[in-house]
Order: C-alpha cells, then structure tokens, then sequence
C-alpha cells in the first residue's frame, strides 16, 4: 500500500511540476477512486503534497529567476484568504460534497486548459511589476509588466478557496487568469502561480492538521513520492514543450471528473 | 559616529531622488557595514549603501532592482531548500526507524506538545509528525523571511503586503484549532 502510494505520488509529482499545478486534481481522484481512501484523509495528503511540489520546483524556478516575487506577495492576501476559508468550509462539510464539488472543478480545469493560447503572447512591459526573466527555450530576456491587477487578485482568492476546501494547489485557477487577463508570459505565470501555492496550502494545512486530516501513512508515502518526482520535473520541465503535456493532463481530467461525480453519489 | 543624518551621503545620493525617501538607515556606520551583503560590490566612500526603492529611481535604474531582486530570490531559495532538506530527512529517518522496529506505520499525527517526547522515545510518529510540521512550516517560515528581506531593503510597501500575508496565516492557525 505504502509502496504504491509512493510510486502514484512520484509520477503525479513530476507531471505536476512540469505543468506548475501541486498535482492535487490527480492525486484525490488516484487515492479516492482506485485506493478507497476516505477524502478528507486524501485531501490531507494531497496539501502535503501541493506544498512539497510548490517548495521543491519553487526553489528551482526562484534560482532561475522566473517567479515573480514581488506580485506573488500581493497576490498571496488573496490567496491566503481564501485558503482560510476554504480550509474551514472542508472541516464542517460533508464529505459527499466534497466529491461533487470536486468534480465541479475538475469541469471547470478542463474547459479553462483549452482556453490557453497554443503559442505564447508577446509580453510587454507595462509600468507596473515590471520585471524579466532568460527564457529556456531561447535564452532571450523576456521583459514584461502587469496588467488588471484587481482581476488577478479576484482570480487568486478563488483559487486559494478552492484550494483550501479540496486541497489543491489552485494553480490551474491562477494561471490562465495570470497569462490571458493579466498579460503575464505563461512560463512566468506557472513559476509565480506555483512558487504562491506553498503559502496558500500552509494555511489551510495548519487547520487540517488540527483537524486529523493528516494520516502518516497515507501522507507520508505521497509526500516523499511528490517530493522525488517534484525533483526531476522542474529540472526537465523548463525545457519540455507545454503543449503535449496539456493534451495527456486534459485526457486524465476527463476520465477523473466523471470518478468523482460517481463518487459524491454512490457516497464513497 | 551615531548620528542620525549623513550629510554627506544626502549630497551623493542621485538628484532625482525626492528628498522624502529615507536615504540612509538610522544606524552606525560599522553596523551598516556588518550587515551589508556579503556580495555587495564596494561604493565610493559616501554612498549610502541602501537608498529606499522609489519608483522614480525604478524606472530611471532598472539594474539596481534586478540586484535586489536576486537579493531576494536568493533568500527565499534558501528557505525553500533547507525546509525541504529537513522535512526529507525527517520522514525517511521515521520510515526508516519503522521498517527496523518492525512496526505498521502510525495512523494518526501527534499533537503539537506529543512531538517532542515522542521523538525522545525514539517512537517513529514523533519524527513523522515532525517532518510533516517541518513541510507545512517551511512556506510560512519563506514568508518571514521575505519579510526580513524587504524591511532590510528598506521597502515599507512590500514589507507590509507581506506581513499581511503572514497575519493571515496566524489567524488561520488560531483559529483552526476550534
């Protein structure tokens, strides 16, 4: 049992990084589903995880000097805020609204995923937050700014609430609002959107830990597995094409929506 | 040398700063010097070695952000790693002594005052536990120390974004215990 947690979490830890989410959206529906693992327990272990994904590629990403620091600071009020809430919303609910909210979400991931641009937009700077950072793919310095900073912070609440409430990262949330509304270049928007989620999940995790959310034998073995796999996805993640890895994400989302609607039902 | 203006510092700091901006922090020379950076490239004697970020000398000096930029990122990946390194070891050390003590891994975490006597009995929870607590402190320990970094750039504006931040998640530990 142990053994296979641990081997789900490495390959949901390397595909989580690369794509700049915590890997939550896979991991619920993996331990939930397949493992018959209560979701409250998985949630516990899935925040585990959306914090050691977000630290281990975070601090990769920081020393390449792609997240923004300063807008995740400010996007982080809103976040936190809602992970509060979130976090206290989970304890109270049933656990079959869980399953039902979740596969709400999963709709929502997916319809977002297909609204990212295929190729992405010329950034420019904009006199707020402007920053740059060396692009991977062609070593160019990429200059940009900020755009529609209220939305961001609108789009960052949400994302910390549903965070909070299902544990996960909210990165999916985050970053097509960070790339498309706010005009961020979308590899920035991944490492900013992935660098806030460690924040964002400590605040809820603090109230699950109070709660027995957290189950070492459960949490332990996704942990260690996020955390190797977190390793050598941000390595090869920066230089891996976003594209193909959207299209496999997206398949998975599918299959685990209609799991988890059949879940909050049947009252697994 | 306690004073708390420095005249000649004032004179050296670029003209298009407003006057407003705190130009030089309110301490002795030789305490600057021990805590300036220890990559800091030498200044002309005179120059203030911190000058408060103002946007003007943003937009006029954007090489000088990007050096506090990697001030800061370096921090923050200094956190990121250490916290991640502990927390690691933490839980391979109690796996590792569950797999020689022969036992089925615990089910439940220990409470916060269980931690540390359960360490001491050499009880594989306690460590667990520990490794867990480390992982979900690390971000809020990154927090702090953005913190520390902005009121040591002197940047009042960030400096209070994130202590926000921080707030938020003290009230959700407190309050998450009802």
């Amino acid at each position: 049992m142990e053994i296979v947690l641990f081997l789900i979490a490495l390959c949901v830890g390397g595909l989580g990084s690369m794509l700049g989410i915590g890997g939550g959206v896979l991991l619920i529906p993996l331990l939930t589903g397949p493992l018959g693992i209560p979701i409250k327990t998985a949630i516990g272990a899935s925040i585990v995880s959306v914090i050691a994904t977000s630290s281990a590629a975070g601090a990769v990403y920081v020393g390449k000097g792609m997240s923004h620091t300063r807008l995740s600071m400010i996007l982080e009020i809103a976040t936190t805020m809602g992970a509060f809430a979130g976090g206290i919303t989970a304890v109270l609910i049933d656990p079959r609204w869980l399953s039902a909210i979740f596969a709400l979400v999963l709709c929502y991931v997916i319809y977002s995923m297909s609204r990212l641009p295929k190729e992405d937009h010329e950034s420019s700077p904009t006199g707020l937050l402007d920053t740059s950072y060396d692009d991977p793919l062609s070593g160019r310095e990429v200059r940009y700014g900020v755009r529609n900073l209220p939305a961001g912070l609108g789009a960052s609440f949400l994302a910390g609430n549903v965070s909070g409430l299902l544990g996960i990262g909210g990165g999916i949330i985050k970053v097509p609002i960070m790339s498309l509304v706010m005009g961020m270049p979308l590899r920035a928007a991944i490492a900013t959107s992935n660098f806030m989620i460690g924040v964002t999940a400590a605040t809820s995790a603090v109230i699950y830990y109070q709660h027995g959310f957290l189950d070492p034998r459960v949490a332990i073995p996704t942990a260690l597995g996020v955390l190797g796999g977190a390793q050598i996805g941000a390595r090869i993640g920066g230089k891996v094409r976003s594209q193909r890895l959207k299209q496999i994400f997206q398949g998975l989302l599918i299959i685990f929506a209609v799991q988890m609607l059949f879940q909050a039902i049947r009252g697994a | 040398m306690t004073t708390s203006s420095h005249p000649e510092t004032d004179k050296a700091a670029p003209a298009r700063t407003p006057p407003a901006a705190p130009v030089t922090p309110d301490l002795p020379a030789e305490v600057r010097v021990a805590h300036a950076p220890a990559h800091a490239e030498p200044r002309p004697a005179g120059r203030a070695i911190h000058v408060a970020p103002d946007i003007v000398r943003r937009v006029t000096q954007p090489d000088e952000v990007d050096r506090e930029k990697r001030d800061l990122d370096a921090l923050v990946h200094k956190v990121l790693v250490i916290g991640l390194a502990l927390s690691t070891a933490l839980m391979l050390a109690g796996v590792a002594l569950d797999l020689i003590l022969g036992r089925a891994m615990p089910e439940t975490v220990a409470a916060l005052g269980e931690v540390f006597p359960r360490i001491m009995a050499l009880r594989p929870s306690g460590l667990l536990t520990l490794g867990l607590l480390v992982l979900i402190a690390t971000p809020i320990l990154r927090v702090i120390g953005s913190i520390v970094a902005f009121v040591y750039e002197r940047d009042w504006r960030y400096a209070g974004i994130t202590s926000v931040v921080f707030l938020v998640m003290m009230v959700s530990i407190m309050i998450g215990k009802g």
